[in-house]
C-alpha cells in the first residue's frame, strides 16, 4: 500500500502572543477560542490527519471551528504557529512544506495544488476574462502558445459546464453559480494532485448546489483526484468525503470512515449535528 | 519651424533662453534679492522647506531668477544642494531651546508660558486692498524671542499617561538620508519625516485635507504650532564638544489623534503627528503632521486609502520629480508616437477584419 | 576663496564653481559602483541615491548622471534625442556636458566613446569599444500590471513574472495582438524582465548580444540597470504570435532615399504623411555618401 499524499501533524495557529495556558484554556470542553489568560485567539491546536492518494477528506464543523484555517495553512494563504506537512511532491515529503521559501510556496499552488474558495472573487481575478484566469496558472506553469491555452481553457470551462462563448468576457458579469464553475475550472487547469475546497458551495443559491457538487464529484471520481473539503454542511460531506474530521472550537473531536460517522456518531458535539442534520 | 526643426536645436534653445534672460536681468537691475528677503519670506520659506536648503539670501536669488515660480526655484535650490558634499550630522535640535515667536495651543486655553499670537495673519480681515490702518508705537523688545523655556503641551499629556514617551535618542544612528540613499518601502520614519518636509506644499496639504475629510484618522487637536529659531549644534570637530553653530527658524506643529487606546493593549490614547516647516509655513507644518501620524498608524495594515498607502503619498508629493515627469512630456516623442501609430493602426485593421468575420 | 554666493550671483553662474561633471566625487564614486552592479546582474534595477541635476527630474537625469560620472578626459560624448543630435534636449544635455567637462563632442556615432540617447538606439552598429546610455522615464517593466513598486520588487526577486504574461494574453485576446509600441518588455539573460525604456520595437532586436555596452539611468525612480555585451535580450512573445517590428512598407527617406532605417512620419502642409529618418546623424552619413558616389 502506498502512502499517505498529505500527512499534517500537530498543526496549530494561535492569533496573538501565545502563553502556556493557550492549549488548556481553549478547545470544545472550554467552549471557546480565545485563551483566558492572555486573550490569544486559537484557531486551530494540535490537528493531525493523512491524506492517500485519490481519497476524499471531509473537515465538517461550525464557524470557529478552524476547519478552514487548516485549509488555509495547507494552500500557504495563512502561516501556522507550528506544525509540519509532509506533502508528497515536496522534496519526496521529507521536509515540511511550512519550511518551503517562497518560490517553492508558488511552485507547490501552481504545479501541484488547487485552491477553490467559498467566495469566487477571492479565487477569480474579476478583472481579467475567465479564459485569462485559467491562463494565469497555465502562464504560470510556462505555457507560451496562446492557441494550447486557449484549448485547455475550453476544455476545462467545457468540463465544468460554463459556455465557450462565455470564455472571453469578465466574470464580474457571470452568475454566482458560473463564477463558482469558473473558479472551479481554474483549479482544475494545471491538473492538480491535491484539490482543496473551502466550502465550495456556500454561497450558491440552493437550486445551483446541487450541480456544482454533481460536477465535483463527478470530476472527483473520474480524475481519482486527491481532495480535501472543508464545510459546515453535513450533505456536502457525506456526498463528497470518503473520510472525515470533526472540528470544533479549533480542535479535532472525532475522526473516521464518513459512513461510520455519519451513522454512529461518538463525540457528543457529533451526534448534536448528526441529529439536527436529520 | 523652431521647436520642430530638424536641424538648429542649439539656435532655437539659445533663443528662448534669451527670451527668458531678458526678463531676469530686467528683474535684476530693478529688484534686490535682498528686497524679495524683506517683503516675501514665506515665499521664500517654501522654496527653502521644498529645496530642502537652508539659506534666505540663495533663495531669494532663485526666486528672482525664476519669475517668482516656487517650484522653478526649488529646483534651482535642489540641483545646487546636489553639488555640496554632506559634512556631517548636527545633534537633534532641542525644541525647549527654541526662542519662541509664536505659539499656540488649540487643545487648553491655559498653558505654561501662555499662548503668544506672535505675527499672524489668522485674525486679519481678508479684504483686498484693505487700507492701512495707522500702526502702534510696538517696539522691536515687546516682541518675544529670548524667552524662558516653554515645556511642550504633549509632555503634560505624556506625564499624565495619555501619550507614549518618545523612543529614547540612539546619538550612534543617523538618520536615514534620503538625498543619498533611494527610498525602500516601508519607509522608516525619519525617511518618511524628510519626504513631507520636502513635499510640495500644495501637495501636502491637499493630501491632509483628504484625510480630514474622511479618507484618514479623524479630527485631530492641534497640541501646540510654535515659531521661532532653534540652535543647531555639532560636535565640535577638535574637541569633540558641542557647538553651536547657527540658529535655523522652523515653525513646529505637534498634532494630537486620540483613539489608540484598546482593552486588548496598553497602548496609550494619544498620538502625535510631528510637522515642520523652515520659517513660519504653519499650514505646510500641520499638513505633515496629519500626514505623518496618518502614514504612522496604518504602518503594516494593507492601505485603505491613499493617505494610509507609503508608495503613494511617500512617491507623488515631491515637486521636482513630479513636475519633471508632468512637464516631460512637453519634449518631443517623435519616435515613440510612431511606434504608437503603428501599433493603433495595427489593432484598429485587426479590430475592422474581425467586425467584417461576424 | 570666491564664494559660491559671489559666483551665482554673477548672473553668469561660472561653471567652474562646479566639480568637473558637475557631480562631486562621492557621488560620482557611488554612481561607478552601482553601474558595475548592474552590469553584474543584467537586467536588474539597482536602486541608487539619484541627484538632482540642473535640469527638471524627467528630463534625462539619470542618463546624464550615468555619463558625468563615466566621462574622462579622453572621452568624447554624442547626445541624442529620439534619433536628433539637434533635438532640444539633446542639445540642452550636451551643453551641460560641455560646460562642465570641458569635452568634446560630436555628432558622428563611430566618433563617440559614450553615447547618450532618449528612446533611440542608433542605426548604425555599435562597437566593444563605445557604451550607450538610455534615459529611463519608468525603469519598472511590470508597474502596468503591479503599480507598487515593493510588490514588483519581490515578483522580480521570485521570478515570478505570469501577472506580466497574463497582461499580453488578455492584450491579445481582446485586441488581437500585443500592444505595446514603443518600450517592449524584454527578457534579459533569461533572468529579469527589463523596462529597454521607450525605444521603438525597431531597436529591440539590436539589444541582443550586442557588442556594447548598454547602460539605463532613470533619475527621478533612482534606478540603474545594463545589459553587457552579449548579452542576450528577447521579447516577451507567445509562439503563435511572435514579435515583429515597425513595417514601413516600403517608404523610404524623403531626405537620404534610405529604406531600412527606422523612419519617422510627419504631416505636411498639405496634410500628407512625409517619411524620413529618424537617426538623423546616420541619415547625414547616408546623404553624404550619395553625393559622393554622384
Amino acid at each position: 500500500m502506498t502512502g499517505p499524499i498529505l500527512s499534517v501533524s500537530d498543526l496549530s495557529v494561535i492569533h496573538g502572543n501565545e502563553c502556556p495556558d493557550c492549549r488548556t484554556s481553549t478547545g470544545p470542553e472550554v467552549g471557546t477560542n480565545t485563551c483566558a489568560s492572555c486573550g490569544a485567539v486559537v484557531a486551530c491546536t494540535d490537528v493531525s490527519f493523512d491524506v492517500y492518494p485519490g481519497q476524499v477528506l471531509g473537515i465538517v464543523g461550525e464557524s470557529g471551528s478552524g476547519k478552514s484555517t487548516v485549509l488555509q495553512c495547507i494552500y500557504q494563504d495563512l502561516a501556522p504557529t507550528r506544525g509540519d506537512a509532509l506533502f508528497a511532491e515536496f522534496e519526496q515529503g521529507d521536509r515540511s512544506i511550512w519550511q518551503a521559501n517562497r518560490r517553492q510556496r508558488r511552485e507547490l499552488r501552481t504545479y501541484s495544488m488547487g485552491m477553490v474558495y467559498q467566495n469566487p472573487r477571492q479565487g477569480l481575478n474579476l478583472l481579467v476574462t475567465a479564459g485569462g484566469n485559467i491562463a494565469e496558472r497555465l502562464l504560470a506553469a510556462d505555457w507560451r502558445r496562446v492557441e494550447d491555452i486557449r484549448d485547455t481553457a475550453s476544455h476545462f470551462l467545457n468540463r465544468t459546464e460554463v459556455p465557450i462563448n462565455r470564455m472571453d468576457d469578465f466574470p464580474a458579469f457571470f452568475s454566482g453559480g458560473m463564477q463558482q464553475r469558473v473558479q472551479i475550472a481554474k483549479a482544475l487547469a494545471n491538473n492538480p494532485t491535491l484539490m482543496l475546497l473551502d466550502e465550495p458551495t456556500t454561497g450558491l443559491d440552493v437550486s445551483v448546489q446541487a450541480g456544482v457538487l454533481d460536477l465535483l464529484r463527478e470530476i472527483q471520481s473520474s480524475k481519482g483526484m486527491t481532495v480535501i473539503v472543508v464545510s459546515h454542511d453535513l450533505a456536502v460531506i457525506r456526498l463528497l468525503a470518503d473520510r472525515t474530521l470533526v472540528m470544533r472550537h479549533g480542535q479535532v473531536v472525532e475522526s473516521g470512515l464518513t459512513d461510520q460517522i455519519l451513522e454512529d456518531p461518538q463525540h457528543s458535539y457529533t451526534q448534536l449535528l448528526v441529529n439536527s442534520a436529520a | 519651424m523652431g521647436y520642430t526643426s530638424v536641424r538648429g536645436g542649439l539656435d532655437a534653445i539659445h533663443h528662448a533662453e534669451q527670451l527668458i534672460e531678458r526678463t531676469v536681468q530686467r528683474a535684476r537691475s530693478s529688484i534686490d534679492p535682498a528686497q524679495i528677503q524683506s517683503f516675501f519670506g514665506l515665499a521664500l520659506d517654501r522654496v527653502m522647506s521644498e529645496g530642502s536648503l537652508y539659506d534666505p539670501e540663495l533663495a531669494a536669488i532663485a526666486l528672482q531668477q525664476a519669475e517668482g515660480d516656487i517650484i522653478e526655484a526649488v529646483i534651482l535650490m535642489r540641483s545646487f544642494r546636489s553639488t555640496l558634499p554632506r559634512v556631517g550630522y548636527s545633534f537633534a535640535a532641542r525644541i525647549d531651546e527654541q526662542r519662541v515667536h509664536r505659539r499656540v495651543s488649540a487643545a487648553y486655553r491655559d498653558i505654561p508660558g501662555g499662548q503668544v499670537l506672535g505675527c499672524t495673519r489668522d485674525y486679519t480681515l481678508r479684504l483686498l486692498g484693505m487700507p492701512v490702518d495707522p500702526l502702534d508705537d510696538i517696539q522691536d523688545q515687546d516682541v518675544p524671542g529670548a524667552s524662558p523655556a516653554f515645556p511642550t503641551v504633549i509632555d503634560f499629556l505624556r506625564r499624565e499617561g495619555l501619550m507614549a514617551e518618545p523612543p529614547p535618542e540612539s546619538p550612534e544612528e543617523n538618520p536615514a538620508d534620503i538625498t543619498r540613499e533611494p527610498l525602500r518601502i516601508p519607509a522608516p520614519r525619519s525617511a518618511r519625516l524628510q519626504i513631507l518636509a520636502r513635499g510640495e506644499s500644495g501637495a501636502v496639504l491637499s493630501l491632509a485635507y483628504g484625510a480630514l475629510r474622511g479618507y484618514g484618522l479623524a479630527h485631530p487637536y492641534v497640541g501646540e504650532i510654535r515659531s521661532g529659531p532653534v540652535p543647531v549644534s555639532i560636535s565640535h570637530p577638535v574637541t569633540g564638544r558641542r557647538a553651536r553653530i547657527g540658529w535655523l527658524p522652523v515653525t513646529e506643529a505637534h498634532m494630537v489623534f486620540p483613539g489608540s487606546g484598546s482593552l486588548s493593549s496598553d497602548a496609550a490614547d494619544m498620538s502625535v503627528g510631528f510637522g515642520i516647516s523652515t520659517g513660519r509655513d504653519e499650514r505646510k507644518a500641520i499638513s505633515m503632521g496629519i500626514i505623518d501620524e496618518n502614514l504612522t498608524r496604518a504602518e503594516g495594515k494593507t492601505p485603505g486609502s491613499p493617505i494610509e498607502d507609503q508608495e503613494y503619498v511617500l512617491h507623488h508629493i515631491d515637486s521636482v520629480e513630479a513636475s519633471g515627469f508632468v512637464e516631460h512630456l512637453k519634449l518631443p516623442h517623435y519616435v515613440t508616437f510612431q511606434s504608437q501609430l503603428h501599433q493603433s493602426r495595427r489593432i484598429t485593421e485587426l479590430v475592422k477584419a474581425s467586425r467584417a468575420n461576424d | 576663496m570666491t564664494s559660491v554666493r559671489q559666483l551665482v550671483q554673477d548672473a553668469g553662474v561660472s561653471a567652474s564653481a562646479y566639480s568637473y561633471g558637475f557631480l562631486d566625487e562621492t557621488a560620482k564614486r557611488e554612481i561607478r559602483r552601482k553601474t558595475l552592479k548592474a552590469i553584474a546582474i543584467p537586467g536588474y534595477q539597482v536602486p541608487f541615491g539619484s541627484r538632482e541635476m540642473p535640469v527638471s527630474r524627467g528630463w534625462g537625469t539619470g542618463g546624464m548622471q550615468l555619463t558625468l560620472s563615466l566621462v574622462g578626459p579622453d572621452d568624447v560624448v554624442k547626445v541624442i534625442d529620439q534619433g536628433d543630435d539637434a533635438g532640444v534636449n539633446a542639445a540642452n544635455i550636451r551643453r551641460l556636458v560641455e560646460r562642465t567637462t570641458g569635452l568634446s563632442t560630436t555628432l558622428e556615432t563611430a566618433m563617440a566613446s559614450i553615447i547618450q540617447s532618449r528612446h533611440r538606439i542608433p542605426e548604425e552598429a555599435l562597437r566593444s569599444d563605445q557604451i550607450l546610455v538610455l534615459q529611463v522615464p519608468v525603469p519598472e517593466p511590470l508597474r502596468n500590471v503591479e503599480r507598487r513598486v515593493s510588490a514588483a520588487r519581490v515578483m522580480h526577486a521570485e521570478r515570478d513574472y505570469s501577472k506580466m504574461w497574463l497582461a499580453l494574453y488578455e492584450d491579445i485576446v481582446r485586441r488581437g495582438e500585443v500592444s505595446f509600441g514603443a518600450g517592449y518588455p524584454v527578457m534579459v539573460h533569461g533572468r529579469y524582465i527589463m523596462a529597454p525604456s521607450p525605444i521603438p520595437r525597431w531597436d529591440i532586436p539590436l539589444l541582443n548580444q550586442s557588442d556594447a555596452l548598454y547602460l539605463f539611468g532613470a533619475g527621478r525612480e533612482k534606478r540603474i540597470y545594463a545589459v553587457p555585451p552579449h548579452t542576450s535580450v528577447e521579447p516577451l512573445q507567445f509562439d503563435d504570435y511572435p514579435f515583429a517590428v515597425e513595417d514601413f512598407d516600403g517608404k523610404s527617406c524623403a531626405r537620404c532615399g534610405a529604406n531600412d532605417t527606422f523612419l519617422e512620419e510627419s504631416i505636411s502642409e498639405v496634410g500628407m504623411p512625409r517619411f524620413r529618418c529618424s537617426d538623423t546623424a546616420h541619415c547625414d552619413k547616408v546623404l553624404e555618401s550619395r553625393e559622393v558616389g554622384t
